[in-house]
Order: structure tokens, then C-alpha cells, then sequence
């Protein structure tokens, strides 16, 4: 009936303007998402809105390092979230180990395991450079380069295999089952 | 018929856009008020024109699809009752009752949809809801108890003509008290602070919302607005005194002042919200149920005692 | 034994006084102050249930941590308790010495002296090795991932970077030839 691929301008405009963040904010700089939040450089202006649900938001912020449990709940709340969404990174960390290169339990890269839009360096990144990211997230949004969850669609075997070499296969099932037995026995009474 | 149909599009249009400049409005005064700048009034649209572009949609099967149309479906139902000016199309049949009750069933609709995803927080945030709509009954059945022995019908047109003679409903004590109550109950219907638990952004994960997402929350944005403008509406027509302007000689030029008074009366009353909800922090259900059983209560029917008399 | 005299050596008499009351109950024991606030034990492994039960009974009731140290030369494992006395306002390091191989590093758990320890013991075992006998928490999910949990990170003689080479399978910036980091 209606080509929606006409309104296409105005949906690229509407989701670059209302962009909301998954409350997900680990690692050293979730201390620096309060600033941006509040008073001082508002980032509301732009629309942005903190939403605890993955379900209603689009972008993901990656705040600092990584480490491996943390990953296994990014790619769950990652997967969780509907199309299109958008991922970004703060600092140097999550682009090269950052300070922690040598750590045993630091994620070296990570656009291997997520795909990745726009990585903001520093460590961690001011308010103004998170700003600078955020202009060109938008732009990137409004020109249709934006399309890392096409990637992620396209490539998964090797985003699989990726995090299958990490975790080990059928991470998901043991995860979920790892506190079960221990929460088992705490119910049935204490020592 | 089809000037019906026309009027009927017409009262949704409105609402629908006013509704959505009341969500900006609310949010762009909460900004100002931590000295910030805040969105654009507009913002709401947006974020609806996102939610409803979003390409994967998430569905648990029909009844989660159902009760999202069955609240909006309500919503608009309770619209088309309230007087509006001149242009309501059932009014004459709109009676308290059936408003305050059309008014609480998207809450219901919005429950069970949640309740079928499965979803703990869901769960959760859908008992705490229910809850909050059982506290709120009494001292709203007092309120509108009160109106009714006042003005001895229980028509809302009757009660809006009688007060263009006889002045506004809060310029007597009885009523004043009923309103005091309604006005509490208010915050809750919106689902603004003190008694959002419903919608605890950060402690249950937005409550029953969390599992909507795409379209679905899309037409919840919709409905959330049709409802902002019917509850304010709702509150200027019995307790503020409605609009029936008669002055001018075109029924267009009628229509649109008194379409301005109410749009007036409806910003004071969401004004009054705002600056409630932006003050308060968030109550717990035991206590915000154990609030609106003393004294929100005590006032409503000391109202209805005192309109009675 | 009046070490740890500053400037005004009136100072420390309240902790010499601590330590030569616990002394006197614990002949096991060394003790001596370091100095304002800070006084020091070292017990031998098989008493340190005795003397964490001296110790609450004088005052000593909070355990803010359990340090392990590795000493590879000497072969074994220094644990530190560190307790602080809320009654006298002084801070305690109660230090035994256990052998460093893994079967061996097995020490009593005082969790029933001070409970705040449970987690501590639990931290040690899963970084350091250490069995806490009689916590049936112990093999409880802590920090480590399943991945982690045999490998002791934190001991002297873990390769890192192997690890870290083998795990990753991306180390930027260590050069195999040299010995030490190239940035």
C-alpha cells in the first residue's frame, strides 16, 4: 500500500534525534555518565534517555574495559535489544586492552566478539569528547554508515566462533545453570 | 454519519498531538527544573516515530499483541465521552461512571500483555500496579460521590451546564475537598512521582514496559498520550468548569475558544502535576497504598458527607 | 620488648599495653607495636583458632581483610588477618605462615569466630589456592570464571603473558625476543 522507504529521511532523522541508551554502564567510565546526564552538559537535549530496559533502546554504551563475565551479559542484553541499534565505545580499552594489556580477565578487542560503530579514545573520555562521538554517531546515523547491527546479521558465524573460542561452547546453557545447584542447597537449609 | 465519522477523526487528531505536547511539556519543565535545557517540545513524536520504525519486532504470542489494542481501544473510547466544547460526539451518554471506569482499563490491558511475556519484572511491576489501582479506588469513589449528591445527576454535561450558571465546582467547600482527593489520584494515573512504582525506571526495570519494545511501545507512547489529555480534560470538565462559549455568532469561532479555555484549564492542571512529580521521591506500594487510605480518603468523604448535607 | 618509640614515647603506651596483656595469654605468640595504632602477631599455623578467639574476646571484633602473601623463595604463603579493635581504636595484623603447594595450603576457617571471613577465605581460595577447611562454601562461584577457576592467577609463579597469549590470541605490544615490554 505505502512504500515506507519514502519516509526513510524521516526515520533517520526521528532515530538520530531520540537515540536511548541502555542503562548499562560498567567499567571505570560509568563514572563519567553522570556528568554528561546532568546539569552541566546535558545530553538530553539531544534526545538521549537513559532507559533500563533493552528492549525500547538503541544504543549501547561500552564504558571501559571488558571483562569476560561482563561480556557474556553484554552479548545477551546485546542480542536482546530490536533493530536498529547502535554500539559505542569509550576509551582505550575496549579498542586494545588499554591499561590492562597484559591482565588475564580484560577483553583485548572487542569488535571481535561485538560489532562496534564509533570508538571515542582517552581513557576515560571527557564530557566534550563523549560529545564529539555522540555528533558523529548522529551523522553516521543520518548518512545510513551506521549499520553495524546489519553487520553482526551478516557475519554471526564468525562473531560466533569468536565468542564460542572464548567461552567455550554452549556458554549460554551453562551460564544460566551455573548458580543452580548452590541456590538449590541454600534452600534446603543452611550447613 | 459521516459527519460523525469526521468529528470522531477530528477529537483523536487533537488529542493525539496535544497529548504528545503535553509528554514534551512535562518533560521540558522537569529539565528546567534541575536547570537544564531539556528537550524539544516536540520530542515525544519522535521518540514514537523511532519506536514504530524499528525493523524487528518482538512478539510472545496474542494476547501480548491484544491487550497493547485493547488499552488504546479504551482510551479513545473514554475520549469520545468526555464532553470537549461543543464537538463530543457521545456525551450525552457519558456519565461518571462509565468515564472513571474506561479511564483505569488500559492499566488492566497493559497488565495482562505484560503478565504473558514471561517476564519476571513484568510480573512484578504488574502486582504492584494492580495494587496501586486498589488504592485508589476509594478515595475516587468518594470524589465522585460527592459530585454526584452536589449536583444530584451523575451526567457529565449536566454537570458542566450547571456550572456555567453557577460557577466553578471548586468554589464550594464540599466539592473543593473532592477535588483536593481527585487531584491526588491523579498522580497515580499519570504515573508520576510520588507513585510510579508502577513504572520504577532502574528498580524493577520500567515495570510492566519492559518487555515492549518496536511497535508495541510505539502505540503504548500513543495511548499514553490520548490518555494524558483525556485524564486532564476529564478534571477541567467537572471540577474547573468546562468550556461552553456562546459568545460568538460561527459555531467554528465557539468551538475553537472554548477549545483554548479548556486547553488552559488542562496545562494548569498538568502544571500542577509536574511540579508534585518533580519534587517527591518514589513511595513503596505498602506505603503508598496505606497513604491513599487515610488521607486522601478522609477528605474525599468528608466531601461527600458535607455535599450531602 | 618496647619497640616502635616515636617523639613522645608516651605515645604507644596504650598498644604496648594491649600487646603485653594478649602476650601474656598466648605464650605461642610474638607481638610487638609498629607504631600509633598499629601492632602486630605472628602465630604459628596450628594455634591461629586460639588466638583469633583471645583476640575477639579482648576487644578485636571487626576482620576487615585476609591478605595472602606469596613468598616463593621461602615456599609458602603468609596469610595476614587484619582486625581492628572498635573498644581500643587500634588496627591489628595477625600473620601466620602456610606451605605453598597445593595440596598442602590447607588452614582451619574461623568463620565461626568472625563471619565477615566466610567471603574472605573465599577470595583467597580463589585466587591464591588456599583450602579453608570447614567453609562449605569453598567451592562456590566467586569471581573467576569457569575458565579461571584451577589457574591461581595471583600466585608469583603464574605466566601472565603466556596466558594471556594463549586466551586472547592478540598481545599488542610484547615483543617475544626482548625482555621487556616495547610500547
Amino acid at each position: 500500500m505505502v512504500d515506507w522507504r519514502l519516509f526513510e529521511p524521516l526515520f533517520e532523522f526521528a532515530r538520530k534525534r531520540s537515540l536511548w541508551i541502555v542503562s548499562f554502564c560498567t567499567g571505570c567510565g560509568g563514572i563519567e555518565m553522570p556528568p554528561l546526564m546532568t546539569s552541566r552538559y546535558d545530553l538530553e537535549r539531544f534526545g538521549m534517555m537513559p532507559n533500563p530496559a533493552p528492549r525500547m533502546a538503541d544504543l549501547f554504551l561500552i564504558t571501559g574495559y571488558v571483562t569476560p563475565k561482563t561480556l557474556k551479559r553484554i552479548i545477551i542484553t546485546y542480542e536482546l535489544q530490536p533493530d536498529p541499534k547502535y554500539v559505542m565505545a569509550h576509551g582505550s580499552c575496549p579498542l586494545n586492552g588499554g591499561v590492562y594489556w597484559d591482565a588475564y580477565n580484560a577483553i583485548k578487542h572487542i569488535d571481535k566478539y561485538i560489532p562496534v560503530d564509533v570508538i571515542i579514545a582517552g581513557c576515560m573520555p571527557r564530557p566534550e569528547a563523549v560529545m564529539d562521538g555522540i555528533n558523529k554517531i548522529m551523522e553516521m546515523i543520518e548518512n545510513g554508515t551506521a549499520d553495524s547491527w546489519k553487520r553482526y546479521k551478516e557475519n554471526y558465524e564468525w562473531y560466533k566462533k569468536n565468542q564460542d573460542e572464548l567461552f567455550g561452547e554452549g556458554w549460554r546453557e551453562r551460564e544460566a545453570r551455573r548458580w543452580i545447584p548452590w541456590l538449590m542447597e541454600r534452600k534446603k537449609g543452611e550447613e | 454519519m459521516i459527519e460523525i465519522a469526521l468529528k470522531a477523526v477530528l477529537i483523536l487528531l487533537y488529542a493525539t498531538f496535544v497529548g504528545f505536547m503535553f509528554m514534551g511539556i512535562i518533560r521540558i519543565v522537569t529539565a528546567r527544573i534541575h536547570r537544564r535545557v531539556g528537550p524539544p517540545i516536540y520530542q515525544p513524536i519522535l521518540d514514537t516515530i523511532k519506536l514504530l520504525s524499528k525493523k524487528s519486532n518482538i512478539t510472545h504470542g496474542l494476547i501480548y499483541d491484544f491487550g497493547i489494542i485493547y488499552a488504546l481501544g479504551a482510551t479513545i473510547l473514554a475520549l469520545m465521552f468526555i464532553p470537549l466544547g461543543s464537538i463530543s460526539i457521545l456525551r450525552a451518554y457519558g456519565d461518571l461512571i462509565l468515564i472513571t471506569f474506561l479511564l483505569e482499563i488500559p492499566m488492566l490491558g497493559i497488565m495482562f500483555a505484560a503478565m504473558s511475556s514471561g517476564n519476571p519484572w513484568a510480573g512484578l511491576g504488574s502486582q504492584r500496579a494492580l495494587l496501586t489501582l486498589l488504592a485508589i479506588q476509594v478515595p475516587l469513589g468518594f470524589a465522585i460521590v460527592a459530585l454526584a449528591e452536589f449536583y444530584g445527576t451523575f451526567s457529565t454535561y449536566q454537570i458542566v451546564m450547571a456550572q456555567q450558571t453557577a460557577g466553578w465546582s471548586i468554589t464550594y467547600l464540599p466539592l473543593l475537598l473532592a477535588a483536593v482527593a481527585y487531584d491526588l489520584v491523579l498522580q497515580a494515573m499519570f504515573g508520576k512521582e510520588p507513585f510510579d512504582i508502577m513504572i520504577a525506571p532502574g528498580e524493577i526495570s520500567l515495570g510492566p514496559m519492559v518487555e515492549f519494545g518496536g511497535k508495541h511501545m510505539g502505540i503504548l507512547q500513543i495511548q499514553h498520550a490520548i490518555a494524558l489529555f483525556a485524564e486532564t480534560l476529564f478534571f477541567s470538565n467537572i471540577f474547573l468548569g468546562g468550556a461552553v462559549v456562546t459568545a460568538f455568532a460561527s459555531p467554528i469561532l465557539n468551538t475553537l475558544a472554548s477549545l483554548g479555555i479548556l486547553l488552559i484549564k488542562q496545562i494548569a492542571v498538568l502544571l500542577i502535576a509536574i511540579f508534585i512529580g518533580a519534587i517527591f521521591p518514589r513511595f513503596t506500594i505498602d506505603q503508598a497504598a496505606r497513604f491513599y487510605w487515610k488521607w486522601p480518603t478522609i477528605i474525599a468523604a468528608t466531601g461527600a458527607i458535607l455535599a450531602a448535607l | 620488648m618496647a619497640d616502635g618509640e616515636k617523639e613522645g614515647g608516651g605515645m604507644t603506651m596504650k598498644e604496648q599495653a594491649i600487646v603485653d596483656r594478649i602476650l601474656k595469654k598466648a605464650p605461642y605468640a610474638e607481638g610487638n607495636v609498629r607504631r600509633e595504632r598499629r601492632i602486630e602477631f605472628k602465630v604459628p599455623m596450628e594455634r591461629i583458632r586460639d588466638f583469633l578467639t583471645l583476640l575477639k574476646e579482648n576487644g578485636f571484633e571487626l576482620m576487615l581483610q585476609i591478605t595472602p602473601v606469596d613468598w616463593p623463595k621461602d615456599e609458602e604463603i603468609e596469610l595476614i588477618y587484619q582486625i581492628w579493635s572498635i573498644t581500643h581504636g587500634v588496627h591489628t595484623m595477625v600473620r601466620t605462615r602456610i606451605p605453598r603447594d597445593l595440596e598442602k595450603a590447607k588452614i582451619p576457617t574461623i568463620k565461626d569466630i568472625y563471619p565477615a571471613a566466610e567471603t574472605y577465605e573465599r577470595d583467597a581460595h580463589d585466587f591464591f589456592g588456599i583450602y579453608f577447611e570447614g567453609n562449605w562454601k569453598m567451592e562456590m562461584p566467586w569471581i573467576l570464571d569457569d575458565t579461571e577457576q584451577d589457574v591461581y592467577p595471583l600466585r608469583k609463579d603464574f605466566d601472565m603473558l603466556q596466558y594471556v597469549k594463549k586466551k586472547y590470541k592478540i598481545l599488542d605490544r610484547f615483543d617475544e625476543n626482548k625482555d621487556n615490554y616495547v610500547i
